[in-house]
């Protein structure tokens, strides 16, 4: 089911205004896009997409569309952000992720200041992770889920961190099959965890996963 | 693109998955099902007898997951059983078609 870019568009700005504790109003500008107007602070200008996998031209379409759009956000919850995507995004400073995320930047807006910044926490908690490791060269993020993680020592490795609060068998599967394959995964969230399936499922994809950082950081200095 | 779509799109793939697999359930969660306010996601639970079956199912409600903001689960009932998810987190069972909780409570029931 092909929908248009208004559509699209419609339906996430009506999310966007049951927000009603922190949203007075929306308001449609282009196609791609619509303001949220708050009583605290400056209209944030948000562009919409609705596509399973992000590339860097839908991003580019949409910002030809509305090239002031503060964060862009994609319907489908599990839609991939590709590297060229997230690449161009953090080259032009503006924010990204599902509906879920928008809303989070919304409601935790404390300042004047508009939302090219926002970051989602289990982003930001999982890039912080990899970064402070005494190993890493450099890191390229590959999607939104996966960064290839150069090392000083050793081969660079193929690193997936979910967030999944209860990590089954079937969704390391779907992860893969949609985000493409890792050889590490790291479950982030620390209040759950993976199941025995969902080991059993990794390792017959010969995917290491881990849900403890220790051991996770361990592995990371091995060759 | 609204919620009665959503909810067309969500019974129809229950349906399908109902006939295609056996012993298989459906459940709501979250704001979309539990809150009277707003929902940020639809999730969903998806319990079925193996991996098998859950792949088939991922495969099957591709639609919901690729055009809606769904979160969908899928555990096995061994998973389910270990985790004991559907009380923690307070699942609805979503039977036969569009659910009968439709219209009476969470965001699910705003038009």
């Amino acid at each position: 089911m092909a929908r248009s870019p208004q559509d699209n568009t419609n339906f996430a700005s009506s999310m966007i205004a049951r927000m009603t504790e922190a949203v007075q109003r929306v308001e449609i500008v282009t196609p791609y896009s619509f303001l949220v107007h708050t009583e605290k602070f400056p209209p944030a200008r948000v562009g919409v997409l609705s596509i399973n996998k992000v590339e860097a031209s839908d991003v580019q379409r949409l910002l030809d569309a509305d090239p002031r759009v503060e964060f862009i956000a994609n319907i489908p919850k599990v839609g991939v952000w590709q590297g060229s995507a997230i690449h161009l995004l953090q080259e032009k400073g503006i924010a990204f992720g599902p509906v879920k995320h928008l809303m989070g930047a919304i409601s935790g807006r404390r300042d004047e200041e508009p939302l090219n910044d926002y970051e989602h926490a289990e982003t930001k908690y999982f890039k912080t992770i990899l970064s402070q490791h005494k190993n890493l060269h450099h890191l390229v993020r590959v999607t939104d889920l996966i960064y290839e993680f150069h090392r000083k020592n050793g081969e660079p490795l193929l690193i997936a961190g979910l967030n999944d609060y209860e990590l089954t068998g079937v969704m390391i599967r779907a992860a893969v099959a949609q985000h493409g394959h890792a050889s590490i995964i790291f479950a982030t969230n620390p209040n759950g965890g993976p199941t025995p399936e969902a080991y059993d499922a990794a390792n017959s994809m010969g995917i290491e996963l881990y849900d403890q950082r220790n051991d996770f950081y361990r592995r990371l200095h091995t060759p | 693109m609204s919620v009665p779509q959503l909810l067309q799109c969500l019974a129809k793939v229950i349906e399908l998955t109902e006939a295609s697999v056996s012993n298989a359930r459906w459940f709501g969660f979250g704001s979309f099902f539990l809150s009277t306010k707003h929902f940020s996601d639809v999730d969903l639970l998806f319990v079925c007898a193996t991996q098998e079956d859950g792949i088939l199912i991922h495969q099957l409600c591709r639609e919901l997951w690729t055009e809606w903001p769904v979160d969908l689960l899928i555990m096995t009932e061994a998973e389910e059983a270990n985790t004991s998810f559907i009380v923690k987190w307070g699942c609805i069972p979503l039977i036969g078609g569009i659910p009968h909780w439709r219209g009476s409570q969470g965001a699910c029931g705003l038009p």
